[in-house]
């Protein structure tokens, strides 16, 4: 493969990618679904490819901006069972106090 | 006392002395609601239990809209999603413990686009909303639902939350205020997350003193959320900034295709109106924001696609079954999630996949930075950032068809929720067809008093 056949690569997707990444996403796609992304992608992916041709000036001074989590103390948790019936009722099969989930092995 | 016509302290002030009550204020909502509700289409479920009493906070009483993906413990919220057709909140948001010590007077939930991802409201599994000055046209979103009830009277103000523009956006559309605070200064706790590292939950209204006023109610430093700023870091930011009334414009940015000619006419008459109010207007340089929207599309669907994870049918919201457990998320989430939910939890998966992640996230993260970097530098010199909110007027049901042509709705309000920086859109004016175009005023971090006192000043000198 050539340089430029590996950049129309990388630019765009075809069916088959579409598929993969709706199989990651936990998703069924009909075969017009995925035509139909496969288009919307290759706009999508044309415009946000933009940003390859964009050097980053590693000099540049970044101080801006607040990146900091204040994380605190575990020591202002909730008594035990002040939400349970709550959330376990919200939950779509309930055995008791479980929750009901299909055999995972 | 028509809501358009008056001001939440004006409002307040009848209530303490007793011209008006606040079942009247609420009669007045839901005669509104009952009138224009069925073909706006602005609350997709209205409360009637409000109470009629009011307390000494200066928002008691006053009817006020909440977008879909806030949440109130014991009610139902469901970001405009069949995924949640049924889910009823399992604890109250920090909104929901403020309102509820102001004391609830939430007249509904405000229709949106399904998990925020939209431009227009017409993503919403419930249906569209539609733009109250012109039903052919759309409201903006994603918080269309809050500025449509507002602009048609069916609440003072509405909450609505911006990670692209989802509250500056529509409020322009509607005509209306709408502020995006500092990303920190108001509690995400209890908000539906998108993309967690740009949401922020901000105020609807009628004039910049009122979305001040709720501004104030709502930016409350919160432990509980560990991207909330403490009030001492707030206020470091705050002693740097003194108002010299310089306003900064990035000229290079403004010169795209798109913007439509009027508009900019609109903007220029602004600028010269607050030139008249005492402001110097300098060009300034941003060079990386013309990148600022590609760098969304990657950090904003990297996050979603991470954050929506969760609706995998086995905790809460929708379950559908199959065959085994794989079989099940997919057939949930496949009937769960509308098209464009769809779209981007998969560029998520493709912008953060092992063979892409360093020429999409990486790339986007180091670009967020240098954006941030030359708008905390351009403030070192001015004490706004002024663009238009958006290139045109409230666009018509069906007019913007391909993907991309919706997300180029948030070109100019986007690059501040990379940054973080507080921002306001505020009426400027209509077009031929008395349509509203936005004003937008950008300030450093945690200066909103900036937006509110330029806000201000920008409203006295259109008049």
């Amino acid at each position: 493969m050539d340089l430029w056949c590996l950049i129309i690569y990388t630019l765009y997707m075809n069916n088959t990618d579409i598929q993969t990444l709706a199989d990651l996403s936990r998703l069924h796609l009909s075969s017009t679904e995925i035509e139909s992304y496969t288009k919307d992608f290759e706009g999508i992916l044309h415009y946000i490819n933009t940003l390859q041709s964009v050097t980053i000036n590693a000099e540049n001074k970044i101080d801006a901006g607040i990146n900091t989590n204040y994380l605190r103390e575990d020591d202002e948790s909730y008594s035990p069972g002040d939400f349970s019936e709550d959330l376990l009722n919200a939950a779509p099969h309930r055995k008791g106090d479980f929750i009901k989930v299909q055999k995972i092995l | 006392m028509e809501f358009k016509k008056t001001k939440i302290r004006e409002l307040h002030a009848n209530l303490v002395s007793g011209n008006i009550t606040v079942k009247e204020l609420h009669d007045q909502a839901h005669k509104a609601i009952s009138v224009n509700n069925k073909s706006i289409h602005a609350l997709i479920e209205v409360y009637t239990d409000t109470p009629h009493t009011f307390g000494e906070h200066v928002l008691s009483g006053i009817p006020v809209a909440m977008k879909d993906n806030i949440l109130f413990k014991g009610k139902k919220v469901s970001a405009g999603s069949k995924m949640l057709e049924n889910y009823v909140a399992t604890y109250d948001s920090k909104i929901a413990e403020i309102f509820n010590t102001i004391g609830d007077h939430v007249v509904g939930r405000a229709n949106m686009d399904e998990f925020a991802m939209g431009s227009s409201t017409e993503t919403s599994y419930y249906g569209k909303t539609l733009n109250p000055l012109d039903q052919s046209r759309v409201p903006g979103g994603s918080s269309g639902g809050s500025a449509a009830a507002v602009a048609a009277g069916m609440a003072m103000y509405a909450l609505g939350s911006d990670t692209g523009g989802s509250v500056r956006q529509p409020a322009a559309y509607c005509g209306l205020v709408g502020l995006k605070p500092s990303y920190g200064a108001v509690s995400r706790r209890g908000l539906m997350s998108m993309a967690s590292s740009l949401d922020c939950i901000g105020p609807i209204t009628h004039c910049v003193e009122d979305a001040e006023i709720v501004f104030n109610a709502i930016s409350e430093y919160d432990p509980l959320d560990a991207t909330s700023i403490k009030p001492e870091d707030r206020k470091k930011y705050q002693e740097k900034n003194s108002n010299k009334k310089v306003i900064g414009v990035p000229r290079s940015f403004l010169n795209r295709e798109g913007f439509n000619p009027q508009a900019r006419e609109n903007f220029e008459q602004s600028l010269s109106k607050m030139k008249s109010e005492g402001y110097t207007i300098i060009d300034i340089d941003l060079p990386t924001i013309e990148h600022a929207l590609a760098v969304y599309y990657i950090i904003q669907p990297a996050e979603a696609s991470s954050n929506l994870a969760r609706y995998d049918g086995i905790r809460y919201g929708l379950s559908e079954q199959g065959e085994d457990l794989i079989e099940s998320y997919k057939k949930t989430k496949t009937e769960g999630f509308g098209d464009e939910v769809r779209r981007r939890i998969m560029l998520g998966a493709h912008v953060l996949s092992s063979g892409h992640h360093d020429e999409y996230y990486y790339k986007a993260q180091a670009l967020r930075k240098v954006i941030t970097q030359e708008v905390h530098d351009a403030f070192t010199t001015v004490d706004i950032i002024a663009t238009p909110t958006t290139s045109d007027v409230a666009f018509t049901f069906g007019e913007k068809k391909d993907p991309v042509a919706m997300y180029l709705e948030d070109i100019f309000t986007v690059p501040y929720n990379l940054t973080g920086n507080p921002a306001i859109s505020i009426p400027s004016g209509i077009n031929s067809e008395g349509m509203p175009y936005g004003m937008h005023f950008t300030a450093p971090l945690f200066c909103e008093k900036k937006l509110f006192e330029a806000g201000k000043d920008f409203e006295r000198a259109i008049i």
